[in-house]
C-alpha cells in the first residue's frame, strides 16, 4: 500500500497544532493527519511514528511544546502560533531617507488562524544593513552550512523586508585561498554540535609529518582567511589548533550517535584561543622585546608602523614583542632595507646572516638558474 | 549521494514554508520569482509543490484539503483554505547564530561608535526566534568564531567611511600613499567596493584621474572625503575582475616573476600556489610583476629559501639589495 510522503504528515501535523490556541492530545492529532489516520498497524508502531515526526520536527527548530493533562501525565501537544511564526517585520519609519519621517503603518495581517497574536518588530535602516552584511559575510566563509542558514534566515526576514535582498550586490568581496572540502567542514560542524570525538590523519608543517590525531572538537573559528578546529587533542592532552584544509580522513565517532563524548570546558573562549595574532606572536618561546626604526614612512611602512607599541620621544622607533625570532627577522629582511632592528644586537646580526646567505644562494645558483 | 529521506523532507518542509507565505495572496505568480524567494530552482519547487498537495491514498486530506494548487509552464497559484503557513516560519537558532556570527565579525570590525548598530540588530533578531514560550534564547553561539584579520583604528575608520561612499555612490577623494612614496597624495575616485584577499582588504574603485579601474590597499589609505558628486554603477566591471589566482591585481603587462622555493619552505607555497617541481624538492611557482620594488619585498621576505630565476633585472636588484643589508 502506497505511504503518504513524510513532507504530508509533517504538515498535516503542523496544520493540526497551528489550528488550535489550546493543547490537544493524540487521538485528536490522529484524526486531521492522513498517515495516522489511515494507519492499520500496530498502535504502538503509530506512536513510535508521531514520537520521530515530533522529534525531527524539533529538530528542525519548530517549538512543538508538551503538556500535562489533568493527571499530569504529558500527553498534550501545542504550537502556538506566536512561537512558530515569524513576527511581522517592518522598517521602523516610512521612507526613512526623506525629511520628516513618518511612522510606518501597521502591517497588513493574512486571513487565517494565529497571525492577530503575532507581535510587530521594527528596525531601523542601519541595522536592516548590518543584518544584509552580515549573511552576505558568513556566505562569504566557505562553510555550505553556515552559509545555507544565514542564506534561509535572510529570505525568511526578506517576506517583509525585501530590501534585505536588493542591498547593493558586490559591495564588498571576501576571497578565501583553498577553502576547505564543504563535506568536512560540515561533518566538523555536526561533531561539534553533538560533541562528539573526531579522528583524522592531520599534516604538520613544520615538522612536515603526518599523524593520526583524536580530538574533541571545542569550536570552530574562521581567521586571517582560514577555518581552524579547536579542540582538545586527545594524546598532547591539551588545547590544539588545526587548520581544517590540512586535515585528512575525518571520521566522527559513531558510538552512541546521540550522546555527547565530552563537555566543553565552561571558561573556554574560543576568541581568545584562536584570535588573529602575528606569525611572531605565536607558539610558547619566551617573548624578547625589540626595536625597529622605520626610516621610511611609505605605503609599505606605515602599517607595519602601526603594529607594535610606541616609543616616547621618537617617531620612527617601535617596540614589538616577539616569540619567534627567525619569522621576525624575516619580516624585517622583506622591507629591504626601510626597516631595521635597532635592539637586540643579536637579532640584528641574524638579519644580516640572513640576507648574507641569501646572497650565497644567488653566487651558487647564478649560471643555471637564471632566465 | 542520495540525500537521507528525513533530511530531503526536512529540506522539501523549510522551502516550502518559504514558498507558501509568498503564494498566500491565492493569486498567480511567476514561477521564476517564487523560486528566487526561496533559493531554489523552478524544478524543485515544482516538486515540492506537487509532493506536498499530490495524495497518493484516500487518507483524510489534512492540511491540503480542499487546497488548489494551479501550475501552468511559468505561473503557479496556490489556494489554502484553511489559511495555514501564510508567514514564514520564525527564525531557527541555527538561523540565528549564523546572522549572529556574521553580525559579531562586524561588530569586531566596526569602529566603537558603529558597534550598537550590530548590538541592536542581534537584539531584534533573537525576538525573532522559533521558540518555546520559557525556553531562554541562547547567548551568541560560542562555537564558531569569525575575524578576518587584525585592523588598525584608522583602517577600520577608513573602510567604515568607504561603505558609506559605496552604499551612497559618491565620489570620494582618498589620501592614498603609495609603496614608492613618502608622502600622501588626492586622488578622487568612484569606490566601486571593497575585497579581501589574501590577509588584506583593498578598495576596487574608478580613478578618475587614470581613468581606470584600480584597487588601492586600505591600510595606506589614511582618510576619506566623500564628495558631493553620484556616479553611476559600472555593472560591466564586477569587483571580482579584480581577483587573479586569489591575488588582487589589476592592470600590468606581460611581465612575470619566476620564483624558486626552497624545500624547506616548499610545503607551505605547495599550499598557496600553483607550483611547479624545482630540482631537489623545490618548487618553482610564477606571479605577474607589476612592480619591480615589489617583486624585490617577496623574494627577501623569505631569506636564503628563494630565489628569483626571472626576470634578470628583479634579479639583479635582489642581489644589489641583499648586498646592502648583509653589511
Amino acid at each position: 500500500m502506497p505511504t503518504q510522503p513524510k513532507l504530508q504528515r509533517w504538515t498535516d501535523l503542523l496544520a493540526a497544532l497551528l489550528r488550535r490556541h489550546s493543547a490537544v492530545d493524540f487521538e485528536t492529532l490522529r484524526a486531521e493527519v492522513g498517515a495516522y489516520a489511515a494507519h492499520t498497524g500496530q498502535r504502538s508502531a503509530l506512536l513510535r511514528m508521531f514520537e520521530r515526526d515530533k522529534d525531527e520536527l524539533r529538530a528542525l527548530g519548530v517549538p512543538i511544546e508538551t503538556v500535562a493533562d489533568a493527571e499530569h501525565n504529558l500527553s498534550r501537544y501545542r504550537l502556538a502560533s506566536r512561537h512558530f511564526y515569524l513576527p511581522f517585520l517592518q522598517l521602523a519609519y516610512e521612507a526613512p531617507r526623506a525629511p520628516g519621517r513618518r511612522a510606518a503603518s501597521p502591517p497588513a495581517r493574512p486571513r487565517g488562524p494565529g497571525y492577530q497574536a503575532l507581535q510587530v518588530l521594527a528596525f531601523e535602516p542601519d541595522e536592516l544593513d548590518a543584518i544584509a552584511r552580515a549573511g552576505r559575510r558568513v556566505g562569504a566563509l566557505g562553510d555550505p552550512a553556515l552559509a545555507h542558514e544565514a542564506a534561509t534566515a535572510v529570505r525568511k526576514l526578506a517576506h517583509d523586508l525585501p530590501a534585505l535582498l536588493e542591498a547593493p550586490p558586490g559591495a564588498e568581496v571576501v576571497h578565501t585561498d583553498r577553502a576547505p572540502d564543504p563535506a568536512r567542514l560540515a561533518a566538523l560542524g555536526d561533531a561539534l554540535a553533538r560533541r562528539k570525538t573526531v579522528s583524522f590523519a592531520y599534516h604538520s608543517m613544520e615538522r612536515d609529518a603526518t599523524s593520526a590525531r583524536h580530538v574533541d572538537p571545542w569550536g570552530l573559528a574562521f581567521v586571517g582567511g582560514h577555518w581552524y578546529l579547536v579542540g582538545r587533542d586527545h594524546d598532547a592532552d591539551a588545547v590544539r589548533q588545526f587548520r581544517v584544509s590540512r586535515i585528512a580522513d575525518l571520521a566522527v565517532n559513531a558510538m552512541r550517535e546521540q550522546s555527547p563524548d565530552f563537555a566543553v570546558p565552561a571558561g573556554f573562549d574560543l576568541a581568545a584561543h584562536a584570535g588573529s595574532r602575528q606569525a611572531w606572536e605565536l607558539g610558547d618561546a619566551e617573548q624578547h622585546e625589540v626595536l625597529v626604526r622605520f626610516s621610511v614612512a611609505n605605503g609599505v611602512t606605515l602599517p607595519a608602523m602601526r603594529l607594535g607599541e610606541p616609543v616616547t620621544g621618537d617617531g620612527e622607533l617601535r617596540r614589538f614583542r616577539v616569540r619567534r625570532a627567525e619569522v621576525f627577522a624575516r619580516w624585517i629582511l622583506g622591507f629591504a632595507g626601510a626597516a631595521r632592528i635597532e635592539a637586540p644586537a643579536a637579532l640584528a646580526a641574524q638579519v644580516r646572516a640572513m640576507a648574507r646567505a641569501a646572497l650565497g644562494r644567488y653566487a651558487v645558483g647564478a649560471a643555471g638558474s637564471a632566465g | 549521494m542520495p540525500a537521507h529521506p528525513a533530511e530531503s523532507a526536512a529540506a522539501q518542509l523549510k522551502r516550502l514554508l518559504l514558498a507558501l507565505p509568498a503564494l498566500a495572496d491565492d493569486r498567480a505568480h511567476p514561477m521564476d520569482a517564487v523560486a528566487r524567494r526561496v533559493g531554489c530552482d523552478v524544478a524543485t519547487l515544482r516538486q515540492d509543490l506537487t509532493t506536498l498537495v499530490t495524495r497518493v491514498t484516500d487518507d483524510p486530506g489534512g492540511f491540503t484539503e480542499g487546497v488548489q494548487l494551479l501550475l501552468t509552464s511559468d505561473r503557479v497559484q496556490l489556494a489554502t483554505p484553511s489559511g495555514h503557513f501564510r508567514r514564514p516560519m520564525a527564525l531557527t537558532r541555527l538561523e540565528l547564530h549564523a546572522l549572529e556570527l556574521g553580525l559579531g565579525a562586524l561588530q569586531h570590525e566596526a569602529p566603537p561608535e558603529e558597534r550598537p548598530v550590530m548590538r541592536r540588530a542581534q537584539e531584534r533578531l533573537r525576538r525573532a526566534l522559533a521558540r518555546l514560550p520559557h525556553e531562554p534564547v541562547a547567548s551568541a553561539r560560542a562555537d564558531r568564531y569569525v575575524a578576518l584579520g587584525r585592523e588598525s583604528d584608522v583602517e577600520r575608520q577608513v573602510r567604515r567611511d568607504l561603505q558609506r561612499c559605496i552604499t551612497a555612490r559618491c565620489v570620494a577623494a582618498i589620501t592614498y600613499r603609495s609603496a614608492r612614496a613618502d608622502a600622501d597624495e588626492v586622488r578622487r575616485v568612484q569606490p566601486m567596493g571593497v575585497v579581501w584577499s589574501r590577509g588584506a582588504w583593498y578598495l576596487v574603485a574608478w580613478c578618475e584621474r587614470s581613468e581606470a579601474l584600480r584597487v588601492f590597499r586600505l591600510d595606506r589609505i589614511t582618510a576619506i572625503a566623500p564628495a558631493e558628486e553620484r556616479f553611476a554603477p559600472r555593472e560591466d566591471l564586477p569587483l571580482e575582475s579584480v581577483l587573479r589566482d586569489g591575488r588582487v591585481l589589476v592592470g600590468g603587462g606581460d611581465q612575470v616573476m619566476r620564483i624558486r622555493y626552497s624545500a624547506a619552505i616548499a610545503r607551505w607555497i605547495s599550499e598557496r600556489e600553483p607550483v611547479t617541481p624545482g630540482p631537489g624538492g623545490s618548487v618553482e611557482a610564477e606571479y605577474p610583476l607589476l612592480d619591480l620594488e615589489w617583486g624585490v619585498r617577496h623574494a627577501l621576505r623569505y631569506g636564503a629559501d628563494a630565489e628569483v630565476l626571472a626576470p634578470a633585472e628583479l634579479r639583479t636588484a635582489v642581489m644589489e639589495r641583499l648586498a646592502a643589508l648583509a653589511g
